[in-house]
């Protein structure tokens, strides 16, 4: 145990702890020996958090984001120092379909939260707040790395709303010196990973059931891949960087720093996973003029907060692969 | 077209017509033969929409944009046509004071309204053209000047944090969803009916008619571009207009007279129109938080491809205000008032 942790004894509110990172970040803060709020959900039954038990290790709160005054009730009586902003909902083509549920989870949601931290820090509590922002908010800037300080121009309703959050949130930290820090993500795998509409967890999914893969594009479109683990990391240094109050209202971009296809990522779980399969190319989005290409420059998460990805492609892809060959079978 | 044909008989959805530039909206499209279905939550007796007559005009719904069902039924049962959504918590200061109603009137309203012309719209309203009023506020901070439409949204303080997510929703729905919608990205309006008093030209044309000084809070330079209600108008209805072509949709237009003035020289002209001999009372504190220092509109898109272009100069367009603002503060308005007090 590591009694000098920062996070000992803290009062920690994640939200969206149940999804995919979230699961991972409640667990690395219980490592830590912070007390972790999280909102109860009518049934966490059959997902990653409930099985591996960690509702049994966090305070449930009755919390709906869509409701400013239970968030404000919580966050008071729980005492909470630190939130993890990570609850949205984060499918593409959900946000597709429904882009009001998206807008009022993603954009509404993320207000309340923020305001009822303004009020409770006016009031005197020490609250400071991290937002889980993507890379999605950049948009299409001709296949050049992003940068923090690039235009947000974000083209589909998932993506507004996260640039809808991103905004809102530093301008209040900049407009009442509200602590918040925003994480502008890559693409994150890794075990737990339940949304099968995402490249890895449907290529495992395939993998584990001995059939081959489909890649619905012509396989070339290259993405900006982090293991969860190097995640969760960014998001814990994110939310230390506000120890110094001069880097309140920053966005930290952070990812490998590199873009790999596709079909690269296919191939290499296909070999992480031992199988002697080959991709099925639909080609249905391809192929392009221009090479679709999306990565992040993050040099000032590395330089100013010591954070950097420790986990290879090969490494991770391996990690999930096994996750999922354990897991998929008793799902 | 002429705009006259255009909107006789048209259904035409108002948000915010009991505002200040709705209500000039309101009056101008009754004018050319629209009826006018105007959404209100709270009632204001002292608005010009009641004491000018415009409110009788109007089929009046007592809405929140909030409430998506409302909106659908109200799109469908008045088969409405035509929407301009200019309702708004507009007033800065009262943003930073309240982060939250602001969001929720602003945003939360915008992407409501716009769901339910979604829903509307496939469950067979016949909505050809929608409007949304976004600001120059949207843009935040350049040192690029003037303001072009293809500048990055960079706002920081509330108010215009609320106005750019919208700008940024309202474009999404046009290309994601194939709305026919557009964006207007004003300068300051002014003009007679803004009881905003924490505005400059009301506040300065209230004190002007009470015979006080204007109180300038800033040290006077704040520049910004200023545009007479009457024009505003129009942009509106030239942006309604340019909607006819696919195209355009989810375009945004900036509109504004061009030209940085200072808060100081709008001061000077306002006190020069009234012929009263007082002077501005500056008290130099800098720019106010949550206000941007210098600020103005390149609307060369809106005249060359619309064919909008102001028609008053700042000093027509303040003479006009500054005698609506007489008219109604004067001292035969300020005795009835205090009768009625």
């Amino acid at each position: 145990m590591r009694p000098s942790s920062p996070w000992a004894g803290r009062s920690v509110l994640v939200t969206g702890a149940q999804g995919f990172i979230g699961t991972w970040l409640t667990r690395r803060l219980l490592e830590e020996q912070a007390r972790v709020v999280v909102l109860k959900r009518p049934s966490t039954a059959g997902g990653h958090f409930a099985r591996e038990g960690l509702d049994q290790r966090c305070e449930q709160v009755q919390i709906d984001l869509l409701d400013h005054g239970s968030i404000l009730r919580a966050l008071n009586e729980q005492e909470v120092e630190v939130v993890f902003h990570l609850a949205a909902q984060t499918i593409v083509g959900a946000a597709n379909s429904f882009p009001l549920n998206t807008f009022e989870a993603n954009v509404r949601g993320t207000y309340n939260l923020l305001e009822a931290c303004r009020l409770l820090r006016r009031g005197g509590a020490a609250t400071r707040v991290l937002v889980a922002s993507s890379y999605h908010v950049y948009g299409s800037h001709d296949g050049r790395p992003y940068v923090e300080t690039m235009e947000l121009r974000p083209g589909y309703p998932y993506d507004v709303s996260k640039a809808c959050a991103d905004m809102i949130a530093r301008s209040y930290a900049v407009t009442y010196e509200l602590p918040v820090a925003v994480t502008r993500l890559a693409n994150v795998y890794g075990g737990g990973d339940l949304n099968f509409s995402r490249l890895v967890p449907s290529t495992a999914r395939a993998l584990v059931a001995g059939e081959r893969p489909v890649i619905r594009s012509d396989g070339s479109p290259e993405r900006d891949y982090i293991y969860v683990e190097d995640a969760v990391e960014a998001y814990l240094a994110a939310a230390r960087s506000l120890d110094s109050p001069e880097l309140g209202g920053r966005a930290w971009n952070a990812g490998a720093g590199t873009a790999t296809s596709v079909l690269e990522v296919v191939r290499r779980l296909i070999a992480a996973s031992g199988r002697d399969l080959e991709p099925e190319v639909q080609g249905l989005a391809g192929p392009r003029d221009e090479i679709d290409r999306q990565w992040l420059d993050s040099t000032a998460i590395r330089d100013e907060l010591g954070w950097g990805p420790r986990v290879s492609l090969d490494e991770g892809l391996a990690s999930a692969y096994a996750w999922y060959e354990r897991e998929l079978a008793s799902l | 077209m002429l705009a006259g044909d255009r909107w006789a008989e048209e259904s035409v959805l108002i948000t915010g017509a009991q505002g200040f530039i709705g209500c000039w909206l309101a009056e101008r499209l009754l004018s050319a033969g629209a009826r006018i279905v105007a959404t209100r939550r709270d009632v204001d007796p002292h608005s010009r929409f009641r004491r000018e007559g415009v409110e009788e005009r109007c089929e009046v719904v007592e809405a929140d944009v909030t409430d998506q069902l409302g909106l659908e039924r109200l799109l469908l049962e008045h088969q409405v046509k035509a929407v301009f959504h200019l309702a708004a918590q507009p007033i800065v200061p009262l943003a930073n004071r309240s982060p939250l109603s602001t969001y929720e009137s602003n945003l939360r309203g915008a992407y409501t309204l716009l769901e339910a012309c979604r829903a509307a719209r496939a469950g067979g309203a016949p909505i050809e053209r929608i409007v949304v009023a976004s600001t120059d506020h949207a843009y935040g901070r350049h040192e690029q000047l003037p303001y072009r439409e293809d500048f990055a949204l960079r706002p920081v303080y509330p108010y215009d944090v609320s106005k750019a997510c919208t700008d940024m929703v309202a474009r999404c729905y046009a290309r994601v969803y194939d709305l026919p919608v557009a964006v207007t990205r004003l300068a300051n309006t002014y003009g007679g009916g803004d009881r905003n008093w924490s505005r400059i030209v009301p506040d300065t044309a209230r004190a002007i008619v009470r015979g006080e000084r204007p109180v300038i809070r800033s040290d006077g330079s704040p520049e910004r571009d200023y545009l007479y209600v009457k024009d505003a108008v129009e942009v509106y209805l030239a942006v309604a207009g340019s909607l006819d072509r696919q195209d355009l949709w989810g375009r945004a237009w900036n509109a504004g007279l061009g030209q940085p003035v200072s808060v100081l020289e709008l001061v000077m002209r306002l006190i020069a129109i009234s012929g009263k001999p007082v002077q501005p009372d500056v008290r130099g504190r800098g720019t106010p938080r949550g206000e941007i220092d210098r600020q103005f509109l390149d609307s060369t898109a809106i005249r060359t491809e619309l064919g909008w272009s102001p028609r008053f100069t700042l000093d027509q367009g303040l003479r006009e205000t500054y005698a609506w603002y007489e008219r109604e503060l004067g001292p035969a308005r300020l005795d009835s008032e205090q009768q009625v007090a």
